[in-house]
């Protein structure tokens, strides 16, 4: 069917009003008034060959013609050969699959831009700081390596999870919360950039060690005794910081990291904190009910923690 | 707003938490002075817990408390038209925190002192110099904690750190003992020892390069706008 309206039959136009017969009337301040496109003939000769405007009806014609041809829908963006190809030859499953990890490879790149360099920064000093002296002073003590980064790693890792996620680090949380995207999914993408960082790190750490006999029991020994203490505490911090704040969790977590750490000394610490401090069944299944519960406790309600100009306001 | 007010506002805003540690730590002394040999505790082990939370435990609160002083303002704007600078806020907030946690010291060693403990701790001078086993590690720590929080803009990186540089003053402490430099730098001398003569130049040292963290980090307190940023982004 042609969708294009037919022009109109031209109509016949009134004639102008015989104004040269009329007086002549002053114009504003005496002057003149500017002629009217009737007191020029030449227009009215040019105005022959044009067909009038459509009238009102035209409104309803259109509606009737779109109701009755039906809506023209936009074509689809061919896809390109190769993923034309991967799309049909798989399952629905499949695509879904793929379609998702492309939206979190975009979720955490996005997410990326908004980490802390401080917080980076600070990690990689740590790091770099805690491998050095193990280097240094490797051979005065036999262990000092799994010690040292059973403090270094869980510490960045901490701080990182503390300084990163809750909402007093969005500035526009509001906004935030009434998008559909959920907030546990954005605070997981960032505790996953954070924790994969300075997971990361250690690693790193551990395989320069490893090799230059800082680690004498081996590189796998070495990451275990990093490995549960780091998952626990960042559990820990990111649970302290959903359901308080940051604060309070930079606060819990180096209170149970600072007990540990007086194993260095003399002063005696319970048994239970060095059981803690593996990596073992019962840390793993305790970092990830940490994780759990924050992410549980992450979706529930407004921000009603944030932070406000005094604690009894 | 009358200066009283404005104090009062500033205790409040600290928090109970940060107002609540400094005693509690007072608190564990009295308890340990109080049932320390009751409970078994052999007089040197009490000596040495007691040195721990004195001149460790309660220097590291105020620390922490000044690297978290960042990123606590949501009114930036209003902050940033108030006649008085961001600095001296940021500097009364800090007053405030120092000033409780050394009130606590106070009480805490007077009581060490009137119980005669302090006789029995390893490397502590008599008298008012005394006092800077506390005072000392607690003004350095507080200034380098301001002069992170300062460069960093973050509180989470800035604690980290104070936090990694107060454990390795506990674990370095060999390395501290046997070096003649790093000796006037020992965080920790009373508790874990140092060479007779040198625990007053270690203390008075500690002091002089506080004032001079301190003074490094004046200038970037100064600048509010970049200050009041908030956590760097």
């Amino acid at each position: 069917m042609n969708n294009r309206l037919e022009p109109a039959e031209p109509r016949e136009w009134p004639e102008p009003p015989k104004i040269h017969d009329q007086p002549e009337t002053p114009g504003v301040h005496g002057r003149p008034e500017p002629p009217e496109p009737h007191d020029w003939p030449e227009l009215r000769e040019i105005r022959d060959g044009i067909p009038p405007p459509p009238g009102p009806e035209i409104v309803r014609a259109a509606l009737m013609r779109a109701a009755l041809d039906g809506l023209e829908v936009p074509a689809a963006p061919e896809p390109s050969p190769r993923s034309l190809l991967s799309w049909r030859t798989s399952s629905p499953h499949l695509a879904a699959a793929v379609r998702g990890l492309h939206r979190a490879r975009a979720l955490l790149a996005m997410e990326a831009r908004l980490l802390n360099p401080a917080i980076l920064l600070a990690s990689v000093l740590i790091m770099v700081f805690s491998v050095i002296f193990i280097l240094a002073e490797n051979n005065r003590a036999g262990n000092l390596a799994e010690f040292m980064l059973a403090l270094a790693a869980p510490l960045i890792a901490m701080a990182g999870v503390a300084g990163s996620c809750g909402p007093e680090h969005d500035d526009a949380f509001e906004l935030v919360a009434v998008t559909p995207m959920s907030p546990r999914v954005i605070m997981m993408a960032r505790m996953t950039l954070v924790f994969g960082y300075d997971l990361l790190l250690a690693l790193l750490a551990s395989a320069v060690l490893a090799p230059l006999n800082a680690a004498p029991a081996g590189l796998a020994s070495l990451i275990m005794a990093w490995l549960g203490p780091m998952a626990v505490l960042a559990g820990l911090s990111l649970l302290l910081s959903v359901c308080w704040n940051p604060a309070a969790a930079m606060g819990g977590g180096l209170s149970v990291w600072a007990l540990y750490a007086l194993t260095a000394t003399d002063v005696p610490v319970p048994d239970g904190l060095r059981h803690l401090w593996t990596t073992s069944p019962a840390t793993i299944t305790l970092a990830i009910a940490l994780t759990l519960a924050a992410v549980i406790a992450s979706g529930t309600g407004e921000p009603i923690r944030r932070a406000r100009a005094t604690h009894q306001s | 707003m009358r200066s009283l007010d404005l104090w009062s506002h500033e205790i409040r805003r600290a928090g109970p938490a940060a107002l609540l540690a400094p005693p509690v730590l007072v608190l564990l002394i009295v308890l340990l002075v109080a049932f320390g040999t009751r409970l078994g505790s052999r007089e040197g082990n009490t000596v040495l817990f007691l040195m721990t939370i004195l001149e460790t435990g309660i220097p590291l609160l105020p620390g922490i408390a000044a690297a978290s002083l960042i990123g606590r303002d949501h009114a930036v704007e209003l902050q940033l038209t108030l006649p008085r600078g961001y600095r001296s806020t940021m500097l009364r907030r800090l007053a405030v925190m120092v000033g409780w946690t050394a009130l606590c010291a106070l009480i805490a060693s007077a009581l060490l002192i009137v119980t005669g403990w302090w006789d029995l701790l390893p490397a502590a001078s008599h008298g008012l110099a005394g006092q800077l086993a506390w005072l000392s590690p607690m003004l350095w720590l507080t200034a380098l904690g301001l002069l992170v929080a300062a460069t960093l803009r973050s509180a989470s990186a800035a604690a980290a750190i104070i936090s990694f540089v107060w454990l390795f003053e506990q674990m370095l402490a060999y390395l501290f003992q046997e070096n003649q430099m790093l000796r006037l730098l020992h965080l920790f001398a009373t508790t874990h020892g140092t060479v007779p003569g040198d625990w007053l130049p270690n203390r008075l040292t500690l002091l002089a390069t506080a004032s001079l963290l301190a003074a490094a980090a004046w200038p970037l307190l100064g600048n509010a706008e970049r200050i009041l940023g908030g956590e760097a982004a």
